[in-house]
């Protein structure tokens, strides 16, 4: 039973066909990541599931709510589904607690005490419980990527998205973040995750999914896939990324 | 309804607007010409002893004069023509008429400066040298004295209160008790009230203008100041009447700085000039008459009741 | 005539009577010049709340993605911007009044000082709007995407990400209209506030003593905007340390 359906999927940006009849199902606990060159339309099709971006046509099902329909209740969509961004888009104005406190607190109306401590515990799982009452400016951005990943799992979400999470980061902090993406996907947790990091998708991921142009070429296992990917356009996408 | 509120945007839209429409106060059309006024004209010109501070004026070529732009029928400047009107106005040009001499008479406004005052700007226009003399029906005091000089009385009227027609309840200055009774800052008239009637609660505006429309909207119950000043209002506003007698003695002089050497026996001189050869009769007809429907030959005290 | 001293302390001294202390006279004259002062202090304290609050709401209408509502926003802030303070004011108290409008009060002084406010309120909320505007458009659009990932509706996202940063971010501009604000009241006089400039009016216009009596208004207007000023600068430095 997929939780994530993409049937014939359209999407323009003006006259540029950024999403060219997308079919992808994902599975419950799945983890699939998306790779692919920039402008494949990556990012737009992981940003279509939390309907940051709508679609024009086709239709995309997400635990069982129709995303293309307009009158389909966004907010409790994605109350289901966590995002996390390229720039973390911590609030600067909360502290990490507060960050991750807020949506649990004024979306699902958690009192203060409650919420604090899921928060805390929620900090001590991505490794930073120390850093709770600090501003976002005083993290570094390793840091603040764990704090957002913990805000997003706050909302105890069915989904995660991750879209490039570690590509604003430097080399030494990649690794904290991909660690906790790690034991969230061995926990079992639902993941979408456009990323050029080779080393995650082969460790963690269940299907690899190479996108180039608006299209899926190739959506495969992932041992199947990097043993050698059908596709001469993914082939020649991995010897890429994988020299580098 | 409709009309009040014409008259309240334009009320409101003239002290921002005019100014600009008008190129700021008149000036342009008063500013003598540099290079043909002194030479050409010289012998024209009457002579004045060197000291005096009209010769002062006819050297510098112009008469800086203190008016009000909004008090019907004394000093307005119309906003149609942007001039100024009024019998204030005209008793000024018949001053730098007798300053400047035949040019003057031509076209007196080429020799005048008008500075717009109000009420509460009147002394400190002259002690700032900003006017050479202020005619704004300008009461004669013992406290404005100690401050300024003033010419002879060219003008008696006293105070009076203005009510709507329908208005039964106040016929003289003891029924304004616990009423709202707009006049305008720094006048006499603000005083004379607080003084006659200190329970009655004063509103105080820039001019008499707003006052009325207060009154008309019933945001006051009176308006109260020199009777002369409520004939225009009344002209303004026929659903109007004034009330009682007069309970003060409003006698207007033109007001000078202190220290003009010669210039307010010069003053006086023309004023008494005007009332003996008719012309002061002939400016009252001309202004006064339309609104009062009397007729006079100059600042007489008969028939005064109040004193 | 309460006579605190100042005065008896310089003549005692043989000093002349015209050479008292810079703003002596507002103790001869207390009944005046100190309900001025609180009128003044009224008038500027309303007309800010009330400026805080009309400048958000139209701020918020100015970003809304409902058309009719931006319209409303535009017309508001042009309209209030374009216009004098002093015709405003004259509008609110006579124009409003021959409408029969008389915000809520029979009392002719009391509906005067409402109209003050209202109008220092209204003016001055145009400004604050276009501060707000301004800040709410410098929040970064992936915060707000963020929030909204979160399940945080449009409003939510307005009143718990971009509000409370636009508030910090925009301090020193606020708070430049609120120091105007408390001169601009000075314009109230104009429609019968007898507020501080008005009371200098009326002890000039008794006594002539023109530069005791502006005087000791300057005083009193400084009283209340130096710490004003001072206040926002210390706002500012808080919250710079707060980042």
């Amino acid at each position: 039973m997929p939780i994530i359906e993409f049937h014939d999927v359209h999407k323009w940006f003006g006259p540029l066909h950024v999403l060219n009849g997308i079919d992808l199902k994902v599975d419950e606990g799945e983890v699939v990541v998306v790779i692919g060159p920039s402008g494949s339309g990556k990012s737009t099709l992981i940003r279509t599931i939390d309907r940051l971006e709508p679609i024009q046509r086709g239709s995309l099902v997400v635990d069982g709510m129709p995303v293309h329909d307009p009158k389909a209740d966004v907010n409790a969509l994605r109350r289901r589904v966590g995002m996390v961004f390229q720039q973390f888009n911590l609030f600067p104005h909360l502290t990490a607690v507060e960050n991750i406190m807020l949506a649990p607190r004024k979306v699902k109306g958690l009192n203060a005490a409650a919420s604090r401590k899921r928060a805390q515990e929620l900090l001590a799982k991505v490794g930073i419980p120390e850093k709770a009452d600090q501003l976002p400016v005083r993290l570094s951005g390793g840091q603040q990527q764990r704090v957002a990943i913990a805000r997003a799992l706050a909302m105890d979400p069915k989904i995660m998205l991750f879209d490039e999470p570690t590509s604003a980061l430097d080399a030494e902090m990649i690794r904290e973040v991909l660690d906790v993406m790690r034991q969230l996907a061995q926990e079992g947790m639902t993941m979408v995750v456009v990323t050029h990091e080779i080393g995650f998708a082969r460790e963690a991921s269940d299907r690899v999914v190479f996108m180039d142009a608006g299209r899926i070429i190739e959506d495969s296992p992932t041992g199947e896939f990097f043993a050698g990917a059908r596709e001469e356009r993914a082939r020649q996408f991995l010897s890429k990324v994988i020299h580098h | 309804m409709r009309s009040i509120l014409v008259r309240i945007t334009a009320l409101g839209a003239a002290v921002a607007v005019l100014a600009a429409a008008c190129g700021g106060g008149g000036g342009a059309p008063t500013q003598p010409s540099p290079t043909a006024a002194p030479a050409a004209t010289a012998a024209a010109k009457p002579k004045f002893e060197l000291a005096s501070y009209q010769y002062a004026i006819q050297t510098k070529g112009k008469l800086k004069v203190g008016t009000r732009e909004d008090n019907v029928p004394f000093g307005l400047k119309n906003p149609a023509t942007c001039k100024f009107e009024g019998f204030d106005v005209d008793v000024v040009r018949e001053f730098a008429i007798a300053i400047f001499g035949a040019e003057g008479k031509a076209d007196p406004d080429k020799f005048i400066e008008y500075v717009p005052v109000v009420s509460a700007t009147r002394i400190p226009t002259l002690k700032d040298n900003k006017a050479d003399i202020v005619a704004a029906t300008f009461t004669v005091n013992e406290e404005r004295l100690k401050e300024i000089d003033f010419s002879t009385v060219y003008f008696r009227t006293g105070q009076k209160i203005l009510v709507k027609k329908s208005d039964t309840t106040i016929k003289e200055v003891a029924d304004l008790k616990g009423k709202t009774v707009c006049t305008a800052k720094g006048s006499t008239s603000e005083k004379n009230i607080a003084a006659k009637n200190k329970d009655a609660k004063l509103l105080l505006l820039d001019s008499y203008p707003p006052c009325l429309i207060a009154l008309q909207q019933g945001q006051a119950d009176a308006v109260s100041t020199d009777e002369t000043i409520l004939f225009g209002l009344v002209k303004q506003d026929p659903n109007t009447k004034i009330v009682g007698g007069y309970f003060s003695d409003e006698p207007y002089g033109i007001g000078i700085a202190k220290g003009r050497t010669g210039f307010a026996p010069f003053l006086n001189k023309v004023i008494a000039d005007m009332i003996a050869d008719g012309r002061w009769a002939a400016l009252y007809k001309k202004h006064i008459t339309p609104v009062s429907g009397d007729v006079k030959d100059g600042p007489h005290d008969k028939g005064r009741p109040g004193g | 005539m309460p006579d605190l001293g100042v005065r008896a302390s310089v003549c005692a001294r043989g000093g002349r009577k015209d050479l008292t202390m810079p703003g002596a006279i507002m103790f001869e004259f207390p009944d005046l010049f100190f309900t001025g002062l609180f009128l003044t202090v009224q008038l500027s304290v309303l007309g800010s709340i009330g400026a805080l609050a009309a400048g958000t709401l139209i701020a918020l209408f100015r970003i809304s993605p409902i058309p009719p509502l931006r319209w409303v926003g535009v017309a508001y802030v042009e309209f209030f911007r374009n216009t004098p303070l002093l015709v405003q004011l004259f509008f609110l108290f006579l124009g409003l009044g021959a409408l029969g409008f008389r915000f809520w009060t029979t009392d002719t002084f009391e509906s005067i000082f409402r109209a003050g406010a209202a109008g220092m309120a209204l003016y001055h909320g145009a400004y604050v709007a276009e501060v707000i505007r301004g800040g709410l458009l410098g929040v970064d659009k992936g915060q707000i995407e963020a929030a909204r990932s979160l399940g945080l509706s449009y409003v939510q996202t307005l009143r718990y990400v971009q509000l409370p940063q636009t508030f910090r971010a925009t301090i020193p501009p606020l708070g430049n209209i609120g120091i105007a604000l408390i001169k601009n009241t000075s314009l109230a006089s104009t429609i019968g506030v007898a507020e501080l400039l008005q009371a200098a009016e009326i002890v000039e216009s008794r006594t002539f003593r023109t530069e005791e009596a502006f005087g000791a208004v300057v005083l009193l207007y400084l009283v209340l905007t130096i710490p004003a000023s001072l206040g926002v600068n210390w706002l500012e430095r808080r919250l710079l340390v707060a980042r």
